[in-house]
């Protein structure tokens, strides 16, 4: 009984310090790819805005309830657009983002072709 | 020669024509516009630090209502307070002031002694209010239709000129 006892509190604590690395994990990254709002050469890991301190906070709430980064990411876009990520989707809306370098390398390798003939 | 510089030309013009579209696609058909969010004001219900009783945002529904967050920390804030003043005055509909990373004390003691514009002052002293509705810093106004859905946004200090000609004409 009281090996048994041991067995499940060993078990319960692995369990609980995977779950909690785990969000910590995500915590870390996440934070990291979100870009302040008032500061926005900076994430909000790196700003002390007040609104940075409060999102931080917001997803760490949401991590520990059990939310996944997705939607997470979802919650925070649909509030401050696809710039609150340092990397936004790919969609219609920041196909310039994506594209546009590709296009320009593109372009001036064209211009350059031609120019040698 | 000549026709391998039109041939140039014509390149140079289709790229830029192209680039033209898609920044176009970009800026202007995808606007982060509030018509087009379906932004709810959530059911919470906040601490009124001047009456010292909650408030249910959920009971402000079935008319419009002005929420301006705001904090005793935010210069711009301060320098604005006086139009607040006279818009309240003027103006027939509820001003939830929203205080923000505050502290409601210093709140409370800044509005009796410079005058409270607000029908409800709600102390959102984590912030966490402020980031479900999209808060990007202080000043910063939402207007709420009757539903409890946002229906715009200023981002910043607001003059008589934006209280009056752009905000009061949505309610």
């Amino acid at each position: 009984m009281k090996t048994l006892r041991i067995v499940v509190f060993a078990f319960l604590s692995a369990w609980l310090f995977c779950a909690h690395a785990n969000t910590d994990a995500d915590y870390q990254l996440l934070i990291k790819e979100v870009r302040c709002v008032t500061c926005p050469n900076q994430s909000i890991a790196e700003s002390n805005a007040p609104i940075a301190i409060s999102m931080r906070h917001e997803i760490q709430s949401r991590l520990q309830s059990n939310e996944s980064v997705a939607d997470i990411k979802a919650f925070l876009v649909e509030r401050y657009g696809n710039e609150v990520l340092y990397q936004p989707p790919v969609e219609q809306g920041t196909w310039f983002l994506w594209f546009a370098p590709f296009a320009v390398l593109i372009a001036a390798l064209l211009f350059w072709l031609i120019k040698v003939r | 020669m000549k026709r391998i510089s039109s041939n140039k030309h014509a390149y140079v013009v289709v790229f830029f024509a192209a680039v033209t579209l898609l920044l176009w696609q970009t800026l202007f058909k995808n606007r982060h516009d509030y018509e087009n969010l379906n932004i709810k004001v959530p059911n919470l219900i906040l601490n009124d630090f001047v009456s010292e009783k909650n408030v249910e945002l959920k009971s402000l529904q079935g008319k419009p209502y002005i929420l301006h967050f705001w904090a005793t920390w935010c210069g711009v804030c301060i320098k604005e307070h006086n139009d607040w003043l006279e818009f309240a005055q003027n103006a027939d509909l509820p001003i939830v002031g929203v205080n923000f990373h505050d502290q409601p004390k210093q709140a409370k003691q800044f509005l009796q002694r410079k005058g409270n514009p607000y029908q409800y002052s709600i102390s959102d002293a984590e912030g966490a209010f402020g980031v479900q509705l999209g808060l990007k810093g202080t000043p910063e106004t939402f207007v709420v239709n009757a539903n409890g859905k946002i229906i715009y946004r200023h981002t910043g200090p607001v003059s008589g000129k934006v209280l009056n000609q752009e905000i009061l004409p949505l309610l």
